[in-house]
């Protein structure tokens, strides 16, 4: 009986809502000077009950009771415009630019329950943040966000609710990008210049998105103005160089834009080299990086539009080292290549059809040479790891009534993965003496899925997301179905409050393999398989957002708790790198678990000349391994139990603003020993008999710059940064370190030894000064 | 533009040189307590011999003849087959010796009681046959890499792999009856497969240690050795050298391959181990080593 009255309820909802009467507005809002659409906009009935946000390529649908309606369109740094619409046809919305003030974060007024699970911050804020080199860093500076931490000091590598780093799916213009970090991961591989929004995913995760456990990083790039002039940009920093330039192919119809960096970290390390080199004897390290990034926009027909994507880049880093006859080098190369094509067409005034196709590959090669000149030997490894994505997706999105949303579509992945391709060649007086070559399968994955998502308000204080996807994930004999429901559920009782639940399910077919103790690259990509399963996490949130708009202070507080299983890891003890004496899936341990869970907190006050921002995260974060730890849980190494951040923003003048951040983390996890004995070779031995017990000391810094912006003519704008990182010079640590020396020194047997903790500080008060130039 | 270069160029050079190297010596490294560590053997040359200390706080300065590691009094009874056998006698302060000679395939284990420390057990271990040598070659009269005189070694094996032996390569070097650690070089083409798990010093002897499946009916291509040792603050030849083949149970193989794995360059790139030891509520290891010596005088 109560399984019929159920039926008939929800088919009396699903009347109610598809009977409703309305109009839908739909159309593109876009730059008056430029025609450049803006990503983003927000687009609102006149009383602020109800309202949508513009998608990559400009376009909005608002869904309103009846005609005439009053909307208003805003965009940070452009003037609101206020419009009445009478009827029912296409809209061209343009905004006129305003002058900004580098501090200001226009009050974004997204949805309430917008604010939950999403992290939607201003590119342009995020641009203000500083930075360990001057230079803006979007990756890094997401980290203020709650529930978002570095990896580490200094990293622009982010973890997201205890997951791992690659657990992070980071779309750059829809292309999946694997590793999009320079320098050892201290800053990200994206041009600020080029991009346009980022929207990140922390949980109630839209169904088109998948194949990471615990995040959604979603950038767009720019779209270069279809008419006016060209607009270059030039910036200088401490590290790199940037250039960027964006202007119209073909007025009103194609633009471009296109964006590349170089650091000259190399010239600065050269003298050194070229010093070693001529002495025959030393030692030097060499780092030379860039990246470059380009789109094609175009429009096609009267309503379709068109984007082409690329993004390259490279790392080289080379250290030599010579003494005597003994020369050993150690060189790594990383770096990711990614193109993609995505068109968009409204297909009627309620259907948008999405389809793109797209290449990711990211590729890591680690060499390691010795050679003796005296005694003619030459030992060479080469250890070369890549791993390719081929994607497919077609997608569509239906306005089925004022209440109800219906996305649906389609995608396949094919993924190429080559992990640990070992080579070892011997050569003695250049003859080659011994050869190895190992494990250089090219393993490829298919992955098809179909997905369906329904966003459907009950009632207007009501909202229901339900939805999920199917896939199948098929590796070398190895099938594995994979179904990922999406329920999320909104109360939205005004304009100013929303609660939000959420059960997410995601899965990853390949693992990452990266050291828990060491901070050296290792970048190995392997695919799932039987031994190894797809990785799983499932995730419960429970959201608040309100907006004090009198007082203009607006409020988040999320908890969540995940789990995750099938994560992979190192077998300990066996080396990631040149290590020719196993297959990589000997090394790994598998059927791994995790859970994380933890509570969040953002306030955003505004202040007219100041703005604030105050971010708190309690998390939890363990992993448990068979063979790992006694098979008992341990503290993950992104464990971080406390993380707090506070941003503020002065405006001193009309050219001169500041900006400080302060964070404060709890140390993080490290594995230490808990006694040590004499060995009968009469040498300290430690003991380890626990992973991850004992932290890093606190770790805190306040970082403070001073922006001058200044308007040269009507086309040329500069802007300038000085700063300093970590002010008040606290040495954080980057990692411990346990030494031990013999006692006297030099002494041959030792009397005793001595045996403490070192910790290593890389960035104690740190300037910085960056220009820039817009013209 | 010159002087935003020029700017530029001084913060990189500032941002190379920041780096810096703190000692904390406040850090809190919590210690597990005092537990007994157990270095134990069995052999059939040399009988049973423990050398028996305790564990101590992970940082901090220690002086030999200032702190004694060695623990001294305890009881330590040997079992044959889950048979007590004896009692070990203390020699010296730490070291416990009984004179017996194990049979192979024979299991057998300790238990050590000390005052003041939880009771340890070693878990059995069994006795290993011989290795099966078809001969060892030695050489001398020429020079290692750095111009000292040298000599060499170059068992012949003929053991199958299917034998499931682990190896060491025991070497002993000295001066009248001193014990002396000396120089071994391997040979360029030494171990391609890497197969040595370690090294380790116990009893008066340097071993090399190898993991299973390395030998098969073939000569190793051993390895050459410096003629000379560290005589106090003298470099002066040996004047005697041993050269054992030891067959040994699993648990000192699995043990050098953990301290290994453990320490050095491995942390590099490799995560961190716990300790390996088959003592229970304690450390160390107690294995079996079935030896066949060479004994080259000069």
């Amino acid at each position: 009986m109560s399984v019929v009255k159920i039926i008939s309820t929800l088919f009396l909802c699903v009347c109610s809502i598809l009977s409703n009467a309305q109009v839908i507005l739909s159309g593109y809002v876009n730059d008056e000077t430029s025609s450049s659409v803006l990503i983003g906009a927000v687009v609102r009935s006149c009383e602020n009950t109800y309202g949508t946000t513009t998608d990559e390529f400009g376009y909005f649908k608002l869904i309103v009771d009846s005609l005439p309606v009053c909307i208003k369109v805003s965009y940070i740094g452009f003037e609101t415009k206020t419009l009445t619409i009478t009827s029912n046809t296409k809209l061209n919305i343009a905004l006129k630019g305003i002058e900004l003030d580098a501090v200001t974060v226009l009050g974004s007024s997204q949805n309430p329950d917008e604010h939950i699970n999403v992290t939607n911050i201003d590119v342009e804020k995020l641009k203000v943040i500083p930075s360990l080199t001057g230079e803006p860093d979007l990756m890094k500076a997401l980290a203020i966000a709650p529930g978002i931490s570095l990896a580490q000091e200094g990293s622009s590598v982010l973890v997201v609710r205890g997951g791992n780093p690659e657990q992070n799916l980071i779309l750059f213009d829809g292309i999946s990008i694997f590793n999009p970090n320079h320098l050892f991961g201290f800053f990200s591989a994206f041009n600020p210049s080029a991009i346009g929004n980022i929207k990140v995913y922390k949980g109630d995760f839209p169904a088109e998105y998948g194949g990471r456990l615990s995040s959604v990083i979603d950038i767009t790039t720019k779209e270069g103005p279809k008419k006016g002039y060209v607009n270059n940009e030039f910036t200088i920093g401490t590290l790199s160089s940037n250039i960027y330039s964006e202007g119209p192919l073909s007025k009103d119809k194609s633009s471009y834009a296109i964006g590349g960096r170089v650091s000259y970290l190399g010239l600065v390390l050269l003298p050194q080299q070229l010093i070693v080199k001529s002495n025959e004897s030393g030692t030097y390290t060499n780092y030379w990086l860039y990246d470059v990034n380009a789109n094609v926009n175009t429009n096609v027909g009267e309503k379709g539009k068109l984007k082409f994507s690329f993004f390259h880049n490279n790392d080289y880093f080379t250290q030599y080292d010579q003494v005597n006859d003994d020369v050993s080098k150690i060189a790594f190369n990383w770096g990711n290549t990614a193109a993609g094509v995505l068109y968009r067409l409204p297909v009627n005034d309620t259907t948008f059809l999405t389809a793109k196709i797209n290449f990711s590959a990211f590729r890591f090669n680690a060499a390691l040479e010795n050679t003796n000149a005296v005694e003619l030997t030459e030992n060479v490894y080469a250890d070369n790891s890549t791993i390719k994505n081929i994607n497919a997706s077609v997608g569509f999105e239906r306005q089925i009534t004022k209440r109800y949303i219906l996305s649906y579509g389609a995608s396949a992945d094919i993924i190429f993965i080559k992990p640990n391709s070992i080579n070892f060649n011997a050569y003695l007086d250049g003859n080659l003496v011994s050869s190895l070559d190992t494990f250089s399968n090219n393993n490829i994955s298919l992955v098809p899925w179909v997905y369906l998502d329904n966003e459907v308000f009950l009632k207007p204080t009501l909202k229901l997301h339900l939805g999920g996807r199917a896939g199948c994930f098929t590796n070398s004999g190895y099938a594995e179905w994979l179904l990922e429901p999406r329920i999320g559920f909104s109360i939205i009782p005004n304009d100013f409050t929303a609660w939000n639940f959420a059960l997410t399910k995601m899965h990853q077919s390949y693992h990452y393999l990266s050291l828990n103790s060491s901070t050296l690259p290792n970048e190995i990509w392997i695919p799932a398989t039987d031994q190894a399963p797809v990785e799983t996490a499932s995730q419960f949130s429970v959201g608040w957002f309100k907006n004090f708009s009198k007082i203009k202070l607006k409020v988040t507080a999320e908890a969540y708790y995940k789990n995750m299983s099938n994560l992979v890891a190192f077998v300990p003890g066996q080396a990631s790198l040149f290590n020719t004496a196993n297959n990589w899936s000997e090394r790994i341990v598998n059927y791994g678990l995790g859970t994380a869970y933890g509570f969040e907190l953002f306030v955003e006050k505004d202040l007219n000349r100041l703005n604030l921002t105050f971010e708190y995260t309690y998390g939890s974060s363990e992993r448990r391994f068979d063979g790992i730890n006694n098979d008992l849980y341990y503290p993950s190494k992104y464990d971080i139990t406390h993380d707090l951040g506070l941003t503020a923003g002065l405006v001193l003048s009309d050219k001169w603003s500041l900006q400080t951040l302060f964070v404060y983390q709890t140390g993080r996890p490290v594995t230490l020993p808990s006694a040590v004995f004499i060995d009968p070779g009469g040498l300290p031995s430690y003991i380890y008999d626990e992973i991850n017990a004992n932290r890093l000391p606190d770790y805190h810094r306040l970082d403070v710059s001073f922006i001058r912006e200044k308007q040269l003519s009507i086309y040329k704008f500069s802007k300038w940064t000085f700063g300093v990182y970590n002010v008040y010079a606290r040495s954080n640590p980057m990692y411990l370190e346990l030494n031990y020396s013999g006692l006297p020194q030099n002494a041959y047997p030792p009397l005793g030894y001595e045996s403490y903790i070192t910790q290593q500080t890389v960035f104690k008060f740190v300037p910085f000064i960056s220009y820039n130039l817009k013209f | 533009m010159n002087n935003i270069f020029r700017t530029s160029f001084f913060f990189a050079l500032i941002l190379g040189a920041i780096a810096c190297n703190k000692r904390l010596d406040n850090y809190d490294l919590e210690y597990s307590g005092d537990k007994l560590v157990l270095f134990g053997n069995i052999s059939n040359e040399l009988g049973v011999t423990v050398y028996l200390t305790h564990t101590l706080p992970p940082t901090g300065t220690y002086y030999f003849d200032e702190i004694s590691v060695e623990v001294t009094g305890a009881t330590i009874v040997l079992s044959e087959n889950d048979v007590a056998i004896d009692t070990l006698t203390e020699l010296e302060p730490g070291t416990y010796f009984l004179s017996y000679s194990p049979v192979p395939g024979n299991s057998y284990s300790l238990s050590c009681e000390a005052s003041g420390f939880e009771t340890v057990y070693s878990t059995s271990v069994v006795f290993p046959e011989p290795i099966d040598l078809a001969s060892v070659i030695f050489s001398s009269g020429f020079e290692d890499q750095n111009g000292d005189p040298a000599c060499s070694v170059r068992p012949l094996f003929t053991d199958e792999v299917s034998n499931d032996n682990f190896y060491a390569f025991g070497f002993s070097f000295f001066i009248d009856d001193d014990f002396y650690v000396g120089n071994i070089y391997e040979t360029p083409d030494a171990d391609p497969l890497g197969c040595e798990s370690g090294v380790f010093v116990f009893n008066n002897s340097f071993l090399k240690l190898y993991s299973d499946n390395c030998f098969s009916g073939t000569a190793f291509p051993f390895t050459f050795i410096s003629n000379i040792v560290l005589h106090e603050t003298e470099i002066i030849p040996f004047d005697r050298f041993e050269f054992s083949t030891c067959a040994i149970s699993k648990e000192l193989s699995d043990f050098v391959s953990n301290q290994s794995e453990t320490s050095g360059i491995n942390l590099l790139f490799s995560d961190p181990k716990l300790n390996y030891t088959n003592i229970t509520n304690g450390f160390g290891v107690f294995w079996a080593q079935n030896d066949t010596t060479f004994v080259y005088h000069f």
